[in-house]
């Protein structure tokens, strides 16, 4: 999902370093006051900085990572995310040529946020909706890392609209592609990640609402 | 020791996994193929490692990701007893 150097006017990639910037800041302010939690961020720290490096091979020839965001919003919060982010996406913009640095904040706003806010929000309405922790962590995962990949798709859109489609006609050409490779790379990550976080429950050194119990099942 | 050890294996093992994907599967990235969608860009890149720097990169960050993520779990796990 990383948008390289150069493929962003510079007003559309100011923009979005603009929109990224308060969910930045607020969650630089959560990683300072989360001294008591910083194990917590650090595994969900790890566990970004692993899985967007793992280029998994998918379907049709291609390849692509997963997004790792998953963890960190049901262990930490989604706040936090975007700080993580922005750590990783520094990272392999200097040193892997994966994403640049004028494209940074757009990648932050699609990593950082749309991602973390749509597992968070999914997770938040299936366990309410009575999913089971399971199902609804696995659901929101998958989606959340396919909201990822749509948010770069719009992004793009939005720079390159397509001649006779528009952007809504660009969004979907840039979708589809992202899709059919993400796709099974997101089911395997939802798998991964609920035996994740059942592992780091199950260690007893997490407590988060209405996950303990499904860790002694 | 042996403990030590055994992470060092595990990240080694993980970010050999990730320099292999990075450099030998033969596979079109994602992004790639949306970026070949695109006009070329508009400002060439800052900085432009070589491919065998970059799959580097990857084993390292993947490596250096599983010794963060098995560090802070071990310490939450003797934080607990």
């Amino acid at each position: 999902m990383h948008i390289s150097e150069g493929f962003l006017p510079l007003t559309h990639a100011a923009a979005w370093t603009l929109a990224s910037a308060p969910f930045l800041a607020h969650g630089i302010s959560k990683l300072n006051g989360a001294r008591d939690n910083r194990y917590l961020l650090a595994a969900s720290a790890g566990y970004l900085f692993t899985l967007t490096a793992l280029k998994l091979p998918s379907v049709a020839g291609s390849s692509s990572h997963p997004t790792g965001v998953a963890l960190g919003t049901v262990l930490a919060g989604p706040a936090v995310m975007p700080a993580l982010s922005l750590i990783v996406l520094l990272f392999q913009a200097l040193l892997t040529a994966h994403g640049g640095l004028t494209t940074l904040g757009a990648n932050v706003f699609a990593l950082g946020v749309a991602g973390p806010w749509t597992t968070w929000l999914l997770w938040r309405l299936a366990a309410r909706f009575g999913l089971g922790d399971r199902p609804a962590i696995a659901l929101a995962t998958a989606i959340g890392s396919l909201a990822t990949y749509a948010c770069t798709s719009l992004q793009l859109a939005l720079a390159h609209p397509d001649p006779s489609g528009g952007v809504a006609g660009a969004f979907l050409k840039f979708a589809a592609v992202f899709s059919v490779t993400q796709f099974p790379v997101a089911v395997i990550e939802s798998l991964f990640t609920i035996a994740v976080v059942r592992a780091i429950v199950n260690s007893g050194g997490v407590r988060i609402a209405g996950l303990e119990a499904w860790a002694q099942r | 020791m042996r403990n030590a050890l055994v992470c060092l294996a595990v990240c080694g093992a993980i970010g050999a996994t990730a320099w292999g994907l990075a450099s030998a599967t033969g596979r079109v990235d994602a992004d790639e193929r949306v970026a070949a969608m695109l006009p070329p860009p508009a400002r060439p890149a800052i900085w432009d490692p070589s491919e065998p720097f970059q799959a580097l990169s990857v084993g390292g960050q993947a490596a250096v990701g599983v010794a963060i993520f098995g560090l802070a779990w071990v310490r939450l796990r003797r934080r607990t007893k």
